[in-house]
């Protein structure tokens, strides 16, 4: 409880340093805008549509390695003990490949995750296979497989911890994680 | 006639009442016994035994007792001593009689000993309070590797990484414990080495190293890794180094573990579209599938006699412990209430321990490879799972 907190509020105090790194780095000819205009610097970014503003860093408990999401890249769902796309998660790695091909240096992490039925092994199997699956879509819409990692998670790390159906849908996915910008 | 009382033993710290609390419980979980407390042995018998060191054992064919077991415990210069006559009702006579001695540092040995004995007098085989069963907990938020003696005693955490850390699985001489755990933002397998006291990377291939398995003989380690987007069991030698792929084909191949001898491998694959039990021989050649009866049976684990495979598959809806023959013939369904889980067999392979969910929480439970005599094992607030029978850690 105490490190989930102390997570939270290290997140917070990153959001404007970010919002100044990611600028600095894609306009370099723009004048950097003073710490007393910080306001208005995410303003502006907004309107030219730069879409990485709120990409804070994440890490895991007790998982080596900093970690940002981004708004654009969308879970997607899978049936029970099945890695097949279907085609609501189609649509949604459609524009999430459109971001990654916007965004060339992103290195992306596809994580695996299943339902808590099972073994834990056999879930660790299907959530690489998830994975797989997930990468091998982004890979025939033009992104670089160089730039898609997959790791499995199987069922330790459920989204929501509840024991019932609409809690095992939500916990069977494939989440985007970005490693590296 | 039975021997005299001898030496001066003194009670200390362990009151008679505390020892007879002790040895009843740890006898009674082993599912042989029905105890009758000292207490209920007519306050004439006790008298007879403690005054004139008499026993009349027909009197006690009375209570319905089949043996009488007499012990004497305490400790003397840093040294604790448990003293036990064994009687045999129906034969008359003292069948065991016995001096055990250990550091009063390290009573829970001594009792360990000492119980081994009486159920190895009784049973023809030795006990198993010198065995521990290693387990996931999430008593700290996270997923580390515990163990906890058979009898439920000494509870020890082995990891603590703050990581996910899972199957634990114990090597064939009980010095080693291989586990996978995502410390370096993959599935990676480690070892703990007891011997040396230390923790070390075993395999560290990107994508999964898990399900660890060891040969009987101890030199290799069956592991399900990635290969060509799908998952197959390889063989890797004691450094870690692959030494073949045990499964191809169609599907996933995952969770091995070896028969008795070593010379087959039981494993899932989903090749027929859903997870089932297959059979092959430990250099992958004649696969043949075991399970036919459910769409999903996972998790399993050959016994020790060699005669059955134990898993854990889905029936009704609910996952449930099973064992089958190893014709495939007969089934038995071992549990019935909640979901259950990667069932392991003790060593001598009379007991199953599995984990079981319900509402109120997850937990490591122990029963007859029959079904029979359930018990909870782990008492504390974590979820529990994955239990691995250690080998005996004690020389006999």
């Amino acid at each position: 409880m105490k490190t989930r907190k102390l997570g939270i509020l290290v997140a917070l105090l990153m959001v404007p340093l970010f919002l100044t790194v990611s600028c600095c780095t894609k306009k370099a000819v723009k004048p950097t805008p003073t710490t007393g205009e910080k306001g208005n610097q995410s303003v502006s970014a907004q309107q030219k549509g730069v879409q990485e503003e709120g990409l804070t860093k994440k890490k895991y408990p007790g998982i080596q390695g900093e970690f940002m999401e981004s708004k654009y890249l969308k879970d997607i769902h899978f049936d029970f003990d099945k890695y097949n796309i279907r085609p609501d998660a189609a649509a949604i790695l459609k524009k999430s490949a459109k971001y990654l091909l916007a965004h060339p240096t992103y290195k992306i992490q596809i994580e695996g995750h299943c339902d808590e039925r099972g073994s834990v092994e056999y879930n660790l199997v299907l959530g690489e296979r998830r994975a797989n699956s997930a990468k091998k879509f982004l890979v025939n819409l033009g992104v670089d497989p160089s730039r898609l990692s997959t790791i499995s998670y199987g069922k330790e790390m459920p989204l929501d911890p509840r024991h019932n159906e609409e809690a095992w849908a939500k916990n069977r996915r494939c989440h985007f994680i970005i490693l590296e910008k | 006639m039975p021997p005299r009382w001898e030496g001066n033993i003194v009670p200390k710290s362990i009151t008679p009442a505390l020892f007879e609390k002790r040895v009843t419980h740890d006898l009674w979980i082993t599912g042989f016994f029905n105890i009758i407390s000292g207490q209920e042995i007519p306050s004439s018998l006790r008298n007879a035994y403690l005054a004139r060191n008499q026993l009349n054992l027909k009197s006690f064919r009375a209570l319905g007792a089949e043996f009488v077991l007499a012990t004497t415990s305490g400790v003397s210069q840093g040294i604790f001593t448990i003293e036990s006559h064994l009687y045999d009702v129906a034969m008359g006579k003292e069948i065991a009689g016995y001096r055990l001695k250990g550091s009063a540092r390290a009573k829970d040995r001594v009792f360990h000993a000492f119980e081994n004995k009486i159920i190895y007098f009784i049973t023809g085989s030795n006990g198993l309070f010198d065995t521990k069963i290693a387990f996931v907990s999430t008593q700290t938020g996270n997923k580390e590797i515990y163990t906890i003696d058979f009898d439920g005693r000494n509870r020890k955490r082995i990891t603590r990484n703050g990581s996910i850390n899972l199957s634990p699985r114990w090597s064939p001489d009980g010095t080693k414990i291989a586990f996978t755990s995502y410390i370096r933002r993959n599935p990676d397998l480690y070892i703990i080495d007891f011997k040396v006291g230390k923790i070390y990377l075993f395999s560290h291939r990107t994508g999964l190293n898990v399900a660890p398995a060891w040969s009987p003989d101890g030199k290799y380690i069956a592991v399900t890794m990635g290969y060509a987007s799908r998952s197959q069991i390889f063989l890797l030698n004691m450094r870690g180094k692959k030494v073949r792929q045990i499964t191809k084909g169609w599907g996933d191949n995952l969770s091995a573990s070896w028969s008795p001898d070593g010379k087959k491998i039981a494993f899932v694959s989903n090749r027929t579209g859903r997870p089932q039990i297959y059979i092959m021989n430990a250099d992958g050649t004649g696969v043949r599938r075991l399970t036919f009866r459910g769409t999903y049976n996972v998790a399993p684990v050959w016994s020790p006699r060699g005669d059955r495979i134990a898993y854990s598959g889905i029936i009704d809806g609910r996952f449930q412990i099973c064992t089958v023959t190893l014709d495939g013939s007969t089934i038995r369904v071992l549990t019935s209430i909640g979901n259950n889980y990667t069932p392991c067999w003790s060593p001598d392979g009379r007991y199953i321990a599995y984990c079981q969910t319900t509402k109120r929480g997850s937990d490591i439970y122990i029963m007859n490879f029959d079904g029979n005599f359930k018990r909870r094992l782990t008492h504390d607030r974590g979820r529990n799972s994955m239990p691995s029978w250690s080998p005996h850690l004690e020389k006999p």
